[in-house]
C-alpha cells in the first residue's frame, strides 16, 4: 500500500495541470447537461462530449507512461517496483481523477434535473463499467503499448478512423449496431485489452502485447463487420421467448399494391397475413431476411449484414436490388414487397419461385397510460419524468414539446398522445409516434454519450392559422392548447419470436406492382 | 562464496544481429569486475539481459542467486544499476527524485544520502533534466548507492566525465560499498585499470577472455629482443606469442604467458640475440595486443 501510494502522489504532482483540465471539462460539460431541457445537446455541450473523453484518454496515456513499459531504458525498470503496487497506484489515479468524477457529476446532474440520484446509483454504476470498458482499460492498453503521448494520439485517432472507413464500406454507418454485433466487438476487445495490461503490468513483454493487441483488434472488427445481425433476434428470441405458433401465408385473394418502383425497377409484392397470433397482442417486425430460388437456378439472397430494420436490401448482378417491407405490424401494411431490376427479374420472371426468409417478431404490451398537462409535468413508470411545454420559434410555428427525462429507464418506446383532459386519447390532433432520440441534422457534433440523464423527446406543431386543407388535420390550434392533455403510454417489451416463413411455387408475375403514375 | 552474477550460454540475437554469443562467465562476490570492449560489442546488451531489460534467446542469466527472468523487486532492492543511457525522469527535482527513491528501498541511509550529496555536491532544488551529464550520474549514482546494495551495475557511467570527477565516483562507489560486488562495462580502459579486479573482454558478442586483472598484468610482458644482425622471425613462435614483428635488428611481440621459464625459451628461440627485455604492460595495452592479435587471426583465416 505504501508504493502505491507513493507513485499515486508522484503521479498527481507531475500530472496536476492535466487533471485540472479533465476536471474543468467534465464541471463545464455537467454545467450544460444539468440546464438542459431538451434531447439535443447545445453545440458547446457536443463538443465537451468530445473533449472530455479525449482529455481523459491523453491523461490515461501520460498517467501510465509516467512509467513507460515500451523499451528498456526507463530508470523504474531497474528499481524495486512490485507490479501489482503500479498498477494499483494507476487504477487509484484513474478511479480518483476520471471515475469518481464523473460519479460526482452524474450524481449532480440527476439531482439538477429533478431525478432522484440514489435510485439512479445501479444505472450510475453500469455506466461506470460501460466508461472502464470503453474507454479506461482500452486507453491503458494502449499506453501500455506504445512509447509516447504523440504515438498513443496517433493510433488513437488512426484505431476509430479505420474502424469507420472499414465499418461504413460494409454496412450502411446510419443503421444501428445490434447488441450481439456490439457485445461480441466489445467482449473481444475487453479481453484482448484487459490480456494486454495484464501482460505489460507483469512481463513486459511489449511485443507479444502488441500481437495479442493487433489480434484482438482484427477479431473485434471481424465480428462487427461479418456477425449476422439476425443474430441479435435469435439470442433476444432465445431469452424471451413469445412461443407463439405464428405462420404467415399469402391469402387465396392476395391484396393488390400499387407503388413507384422507378423506370428500370420491377415491383414485386406478396400481401401477407399471419396466424397464430392473439388477437390482443401487440407485436411488431424488427428483422427481416429473404431469399428468392428460382425453378431455372436463378437465385437472390438479402446480404446479411444490413437487415437491422424491417426491412431488406438484396444487392446482385449490374446494380439489381430488392427492397422488402415488412410484415405484419399495427401500424403497416402485412406484406412483402421486393424491387428488383428488370434485367434481374427477367431471370425468374419465366422460372417458378420459392420466397423463403425469417422475421424477428418484438412483442409488447402497453404500460401505464400518465396524462401530462400543456406545460406540466408528471413521472411516468419506465419513462421518468415527462414534461411538456411549448416552444416558442421566431421564424417558424411554435411547438408543443414533449420530453421525458430519467436516469437509467428503459422505456425506449411510448405512445404520445393528444386528448381533452379526463376524455379518450385521440388523434384529432397530432399522431401516435414513437418516442426516441432525436438524430439531428444540425451541423457540429450533438453528442450525449457522457449524459447520466436519458432524454426522449418528441413535438406537435401549433399553429395560429388553423386549417381544413388536406394535410393540416396534424397541426395544433394554438386555440385548442388549454384544453388539451398529452398521454404518455410505455410500451413495455415482452417478448421475441423468430418466424420462418416458405412460399413455394410462386409466379411471381402475378405479384407484379403496377406503379402508381406513367 | 557464492557468485552473484552468472552467465550460461547467454545469446542474444536481434533481426541481422548476434549481439551476444554464448557468454558464459562468473563474477565472484566483492569482485570489481570490468567487463570490456569497443563499441558495440555487446556489454549494454549483456547487462540488460542479466537485469531483464532484454530477454535472451537462448542460454541464462542468474543474478542474486535468480534468473534473470524472474528478476523482481526483492532482487532490485539489492542491485544498483547506472548507465548513461537511462532515461531518468527529467521533471523531477534532485531533492524529490531522491526522496522519491527512498520508498522503495527499506535500507536506505539517509546519513549515507547525506554525505554523497555532499560529496557530489548535488544541488537538490535543480530538475534532473537541467542538470549537466556529469551531474545527473551524479545523482543517479548517489540514488543508487544511498540504500548500499549487493550488486553495483554501471553502464558506461563516466563516458565524457572529465578524469577528477570520474576517480570523485569511482572512490565514492568503492568506499561508500567496500562489501558490494561492482559489474562494470566500459570501452574505455583506462577509466577501469585502477580498481578493476577482473576483466572480461567482449568482442563482436563474444567473450574473448576473462581473467583477473593481477593475472593479466603478471602474465603479459611486451617483450623487445635485440640481434645481432637484421633476422627473420624464427619459424613456429609459440601461440603466446601474440602480434610479432621486426624491424631490422629487432625483433618484438607480445607474450600472453610469461614466468620465470620465459627468458630462457626466448634466448632458445633468438640464439643470437645480445639483449632481452621483458616490460610490464598496461591494461590498456594488453588490451589492444589482444584485440590486434585476434583481427590477424581473424584476417588470417579469412585470408585461408
Amino acid at each position: 500500500m505504501h508504493a502505491i501510494l507513493v507513485i499515486f502522489k508522484k503521479d498527481v504532482r507531475r500530472l496536476w495541470w492535466q487533471i485540472a483540465i479533465t476536471l474543468a471539462l467534465l464541471a463545464a460539460l455537467g454545467h450544460q447537461d444539468s440546464w438542459r431541457a431538451d434531447a439535443i445537446p447545445d453545440s458547446l455541450e457536443g463538443w465537451l462530449n468530445l473533449l472530455v473523453p479525449l482529455a481523459w484518454a491523453c491523461l490515461i496515456a501520460q498517467v501510465v507512461h509516467e512509467e513507460t513499459l515500451v523499451g528498456d531504458r526507463e530508470f523504474w525498470m531497474t528499481r524495486p517496483y512490485r507490479w501489482p503496487s503500479l498498477l494499483a497506484a494507476k487504477a487509484l489515479f484513474l478511479v480518483l481523477f476520471i471515475h469518481l468524477p464523473l460519479f460526482t457529476a452524474d450524481f449532480a446532474i440527476i439531482a439538477a434535473r429533478g431525478l432522484s440520484p440514489a435510485a439512479a446509483i445501479p444505472h450510475l454504476l453500469r455506466k461506470q463499467l460501460l466508461l472502464a470498458g470503453g474507454l479506461t482499460v482500452p486507453a491503458v492498453a494502449l499506453a501500455a503499448i506504445v512509447r509516447n503521448l504523440m504515438q498513443f494520439v496517433f493510433v488513437a485517432v488512426l484505431a476509430p478512423v479505420m474502424v469507420m472507413f472499414c465499418a461504413s464500406s460494409i454496412r450502411a454507418p446510419w443503421l444501428s449496431v445490434d447488441e450481439v454485433r456490439s457485445g461480441s466487438t466489445v467482449l473481444v476487445l475487453g479481453v484482448a485489452t484487459v490480456a494486454v495490461v495484464f501482460l505489460q503490468y507483469r512481463w513486459r513483454r511489449s511485443r507479444l502485447a502488441r500481437t495479442m493487441a493487433v489480434a484482438g483488434g482484427l477479431l473485434a472488427g471481424v465480428l462487427y463487420a461479418f456477425v449476422p445481425p439476425g443474430y441479435t433476434y435469435v439470442v433476444k428470441a432465445a431469452a424471451s421467448p413469445a412461443r407463439l405458433p405464428i405462420s404467415l401465408q399469402i391469402p387465396p385473394e392476395p391484396i393488390h399494391f400499387n407503388r413507384n418502383g422507378g423506370p428500370d425497377a420491377v415491383g414485386v409484392y406478396l400481401s401477407l397475413t399471419a396466424s397464430g397470433i392473439p388477437s390482443n397482442s401487440l407485436y411488431r417486425s424488427q428483422s427481416l431476411s429473404v431469399e428468392v430460388q428460382g425453378s431455372n437456378g436463378a437465385h437472390f439472397q438479402t446480404r446479411p449484414t444490413a437487415v437491422y430494420q424491417p426491412w431488406a436490401k438484396i444487392e446482385f448482378g449490374a446494380g439489381a436490388n430488392l427492397i422488402a417491407d415488412a410484415g405484419p405490424g399495427p401500424y403497416s401494411y402485412s406484406g412483402l414487397s421486393m424491387t428488383f431490376s428488370r434485367s434481374a427479374f427477367a431471370r425468374i420472371r419465366d422460372s417458378r419461385a420459392t420466397v423463403s426468409g425469417s422475421l424477428a417478431v418484438q412483442f409488447y404490451q402497453l404500460g401505464q397510460a400518465v396524462r401530462v398537462p400543456v406545460g406540466g409535468s408528471r413521472n411516468v413508470p419506465h419513462m421518468g419524468r415527462c414534461s411538456s411545454m411549448v416552444q416558442e420559434w421566431r421564424y417558424s410555428e411554435a411547438l408543443l414539446k414533449v420530453l421525458c427525462e430519467s436516469a437509467g429507464g428503459d422505456g425506449i418506446y411510448a405512445r404520445v398522445e393528444l386528448a381533452s383532459p379526463g376524455g379518450e386519447a385521440n388523434l384529432a390532433y397530432g399522431t401516435r409516434r414513437p418516442f426516441g432520440n432525436f438524430s439531428p441534422d444540425i451541423a457540429g457534433p450533438r453528442l450525449t454519450w457522457l449524459s447520466p440523464v436519458d432524454r426522449w423527446q418528441t413535438s406537435f406543431q401549433i399553429t395560429d392559422n388553423p386549417s381544413n386543407a388536406p394535410g393540416s388535420q396534424w397541426l395544433i390550434p394554438r386555440s385548442a392548447l388549454p384544453n388539451l392533455e398529452i398521454v404518455i403510454t410505455p410500451e413495455l417489451i415482452t417478448g421475441y419470436q423468430i418466424v420462418d416463413y416458405r412460399f413455394p411455387d410462386l409466379d411471381l408475375k402475378d405479384y407484379v406492382v403496377k406503379p402508381l403514375l406513367r | 562464496m557464492s557468485t552473484p552474477l552468472r552467465t550460461e550460454q547467454l545469446t542474444k540475437t536481434f533481426p541481422h544481429v548476434d549481439a551476444l554469443h554464448s557468454l558464459t562467465l562468473e563474477v565472484p562476490e566483492g569482485a570489481v569486475f570490468a567487463l570490456v570492449g569497443p563499441n558495440g560489442a555487446g556489454k549494454t546488451t549483456a547487462i540488460k539481459t542479466f537485469l531483464n531489460l532484454q530477454c535472451p534467446t537462448s542460454g541464462k542469466a542468474t543474478i542474486l542467486d535468480t534468473d534473470s527472468r524472474s528478476l523482481g523487486a526483492p532482487q532490485l532492492e539489492q542491485i544498483g544499476y547506472v548507465s548513461e543511457n537511462q532515461k531518468l525522469p527529467g521533471w523531477m527535482k534532485v531533492g524529490y527524485f531522491l526522496s522519491y527513491c527512498k520508498e522503495f528501498y527499506p535500507g536506505w541511509r539517509d546519513d549515507d544520502l547525506a554525505e554523497l550529496v555532499r560529496l557530489y555536491d548535488l544541488p537538490l532544488d535543480r530538475k534532473l533534466n537541467h542538470l549537466s551529464r556529469g551531474m545527473r550520474v551524479k545523482a543517479a549514482l548517489a540514488s543508487s548507492l544511498a540504500y548500499r546494495p549487493k550488486l553495483i551495475v554501471l553502464d558506461e557511467p563516466f563516458g565524457g566525465l572529465d578524469v577528477l570527477v570520474r576517480e570523485q565516483l569511482i572512490e565514492s562507489i568503492l568506499d561508500r560499498t567496500p562489501e558490494a560486488t561492482v559489474f562494470l562495462a566500459s570501452h574505455d580502459l583506462s577509466e577501469i585499470e585502477s580498481f578493476a579486479s577482473h576483466i572480461a573482454y567482449l568482442n563482436g558478442g563474444r567473450l574473448e577472455f576473462v581473467e583477473e586483472t593481477a593475472m593479466l598484468a603478471a602474465r603479459f610482458r611486451e617483450v623487445q629482443v635485440t640481434l645481432d644482425h637484421p633476422a627473420e622471425l624464427p619459424l613456429g613462435m609459440p601461440a603466446a606469442w601474440l602480434n610479432p614483428q621486426t624491424s631490422g635488428a629487432v625483433a618484438a611481440f607480445t607474450h600472453s604467458r610469461y614466468d620465470h621459464g620465459s627468458q630462457a625459451e626466448i634466448q632458445a628461440r633468438f640464439p643470437g640475440a645480445r639483449e632481452i627485455t621483458a616490460r610490464v604492460m598496461t591494461l590498456r595495452s594488453i588490451v589492444l595486443a589482444l584485440s590486434k592479435s585476434a583481427k590477424g587471426a581473424a584476417g588470417a583465416t579469412g585470408a585461408r
